[in-house]
């Protein structure tokens, strides 16, 4: 293990450690974005689907014999 | 025309404030008993202190620390009253909101004031601070009190309208009241060290300023505040 | 089309992210003072200034929401702040590590830690205020005006903070304006006490020898039981030459310009890094990192605003 922290090789392992974290940071974000994407997708083809309540009105008119 | 309406509808509201104030002495009472009891603390707890060139500047920051605390819990108040008495509507419609807004800033810059001049007057018999240029502290403390209003008003309006009321005003406040914060206890601390106005000048230009900013703001957002 | 251009872009941000990395370890030489240390500036300036840019960014969103009360633009709002505390949170992280290495503490009341720490805090009561308003046209509302609030007040501290401290171990100071950035003069025969941020300086003698020009300069700081004397020199050509470092710290001393005849010099602090984007492959990385950085705060930015949208849009949706 100590030969890891030697001073010409310590450099090398901090790099390689901040350059996996980044990628895996990536990968996430790459994952995250399409979800993303495709929830808005979702969205707004649900609002699209979504009947817009079109206003309407039945009248009845009784009217009453009132002999 | 409407300049005139304006400021009498300011004045109604200020006098109403005023009025209620003396009528039941809450927040005055609360808060000039708070602010004798933090000053005695703080004198207590230091003890004498010894001449030095720091001294001042100790003086100084004591001065204001308990002044934003004491502030904290006076201004916090004059929109959460509205609220908790459910006079806000009425409010509303009696008074265009800048008079509201103009009304209330008065109401807590009075309030404010007499409230300095009582720590301030505790701070030098209590905490012995010694005031080398009096004028210009008082200039000093004045601009820094305009200072705290103007950026605490419209707060007070803010969180009068959420749900966690006293906690949130100190949360909100105090990072905007850091720049004004800093240059009134540097200020403070050259008045107290007798220094001229060639070196006090600039921080009361500075609070002045800061003043100035944040009132024009406030007058554009507070409608947007207080409309329901 | 649009949609592969987007891949595209991202990809490349991927890899030149990976190029940056890369590059801050291995490409960036060692700079004299600072140690591998000195790399972290690679990530931390560009985290700075996104910082800000998100902050204005959400102010501009808050104006927008006021004006058009679109549900939409107070998202895009609430989106740059949550990005801009991220990074923020960055700023503060690598600035406090490296000032911990190179400058011997954590934390030091630096002007630009002040102004970022304001900014943190900030942030921080935006969000406090929203969670505690339940109405949900009225937590916009109320976001947005302390928003523009906030903003207002930030010139504020970019000019008042510099007053605080007379000088600033940050560098480019004519940023920060009022400060006194070109030191501070010291004369034998007239002002020879003054002040270098919390430490006192006074100036004891000023003289040439041989090539070298010579100040004796004696210095009073807290924590200090005892008055230390530095003394920084000048070659022959007018540059600094013996950069002594302040007693129990690992910022230097650095003489200016000195007259040893009519008795006056002009004295600085300097952090050891000063100088250090002088080199040419420094300079590019540090560019390119700016640059990056940049993109993934917008890649990020746009990623959250459009959940946030979404959740707007459904919010809405429901509510009818």
């Amino acid at each position: 293990m100590q030969v890891l922290l030697d001073a010409g090789v310590a450099i090398y392992i901090a790099m390689a450690v901040a350059l996996v974290v980044w990628l895996g940071v990536f990968w996430y974000l790459m994952r995250i974005d399409a979800e993303a994407k495709e929830l808005k997708r979702l969205v707004l083809a649900m609002r699209e689907h979504a009947q817009p309540p079109t206003p309407r009105v039945t009248i009845e008119q009784q009217t009453t014999n009132k002999q | 025309m409407s300049n005139k309406l304006l400021w009498r509808a300011t004045k109604a509201v200020f006098v109403r404030e005023m009025r209620s104030e003396l009528r039941s002495r809450q927040a005055l009472n609360a808060v000039a008993l708070f602010a004798v009891c933090s000053i005695v603390a703080v004198s207590l707890g230091l003890g004498p202190l010894n001449r030095s060139a720091e001294l001042p500047l100790i003086h100084a920051a004591l001065l204001w620390i308990v002044l934003l605390f004491a502030a904290f819990t006076a201004l916090s108040r004059v929109f959460v009253v509205e609220e908790e008495q459910r006079t806000a509507a009425a409010l509303r419609l009696a008074a265009p909101p800048h008079a509201v807004y103009l009304g209330k800033l008065l109401f807590n810059l009075v309030l404010l004031s007499a409230l300095t001049v009582l720590i301030a007057l505790l701070a030098i018999v209590l905490l012995r601070m010694q005031v080398k240029a009096p004028s210009i502290f008082a200039v000093m403390l004045a601009a820094g009190a305009l200072g705290l209003v103007s950026g605490t008003t419209l707060i007070a309006a803010i969180i009068a309208r959420s749900s966690s009321r006293s906690a949130l005003f100190a949360v909100l406040s105090f990072p905007l009241l850091i720049p004004m914060l800093v240059t009134a206890v540097r200020g403070t601390a050259l008045a107290l060290a007798g220094m001229g106005w060639d070196r006090c000048l600039a921080p009361v230009q500075t609070l002045l300023a800061y003043a100035v900013a944040l009132f024009i703001t406030s007058l554009f957002l507070f409608a947007t505040v207080w409309e329901d | 089309m649009a949609e592969r251009l987007a891949f595209t872009a991202k990809i490349s941000l991927g890899l030149a992210m990976s190029g940056i990395i890369y590059a801050m370890f291995l490409v960036v030489p060692q700079y004299v003072g600072l140690g591998e240390a000195g790399r972290i500036i690679i990530v931390h300036v560009p985290t700075a200034w996104v910082t800000s840019a998100a902050f204005a960014l959400s102010a501009v969103f808050s104006i927008v929401y006021l004006r058009t009360r679109s549900a939409l633009h107070d998202a895009s709002a609430v989106a740059a702040a949550e990005i801009g505390t991220l990074f923020c949170i960055f700023a503060t992280v690598t600035g406090s590590i490296f000032a911990e290495v190179v400058w011997g503490t954590f934390w030091n009341w630096d002007p630009r830690e002040t102004s970022i720490l304001v900014l943190l805090l900030v942030y921080a009561a935006y969000f406090a205020l929203r969670s505690s308003v339940d109405d949900i046209a009225r937590k916009r509302r109320l976001a947005a005006v302390y928003n523009i609030f906030a903003c207002v007040t930030m010139p504020f501290l970019l000019f008042v903070a510099p007053r605080v401290a007379d000088s600033t171990l940050h560098p480019n100071c004519a940023f920060l304006q009022g400060s006194k950035c070109e030191g501070i003069s010291l004369d034998l025969n007239g002002a020879k006490i003054g002040q270098l941020g919390d430490v006192v300086v006074e100036l004891k003698s000023v003289e040439t020898t041989g090539e070298l020009t010579q100040a004796r300069v004696e210095v009073r700081m807290p924590g200090l039981t005892q008055n230390a004397e530095l003394t920084p020199s000048l070659d022959a050509s007018g540059k600094p030459a013996d950069r002594p470092e302040f007693p129990g710290q690992s910022f230097r001393m650095v003489l200016i310009e000195a007259n040893p005849q009519a008795g006056t010099v002009r004295v600085n602090m300097q952090a050891p890094g000063t100088g250090l984007l002088s080199n040419q492959r420094t300079l590019w990385v540090f560019l390119a990192s700016n640059l990056t950085f940049g993109f993934l705060a917008l890649w990020l930015y746009r990623i959250r605003a459009t959940i946030l949208h979404v959740s707007a849009l459904v919010e809405t949706q429901e509510a009818h």
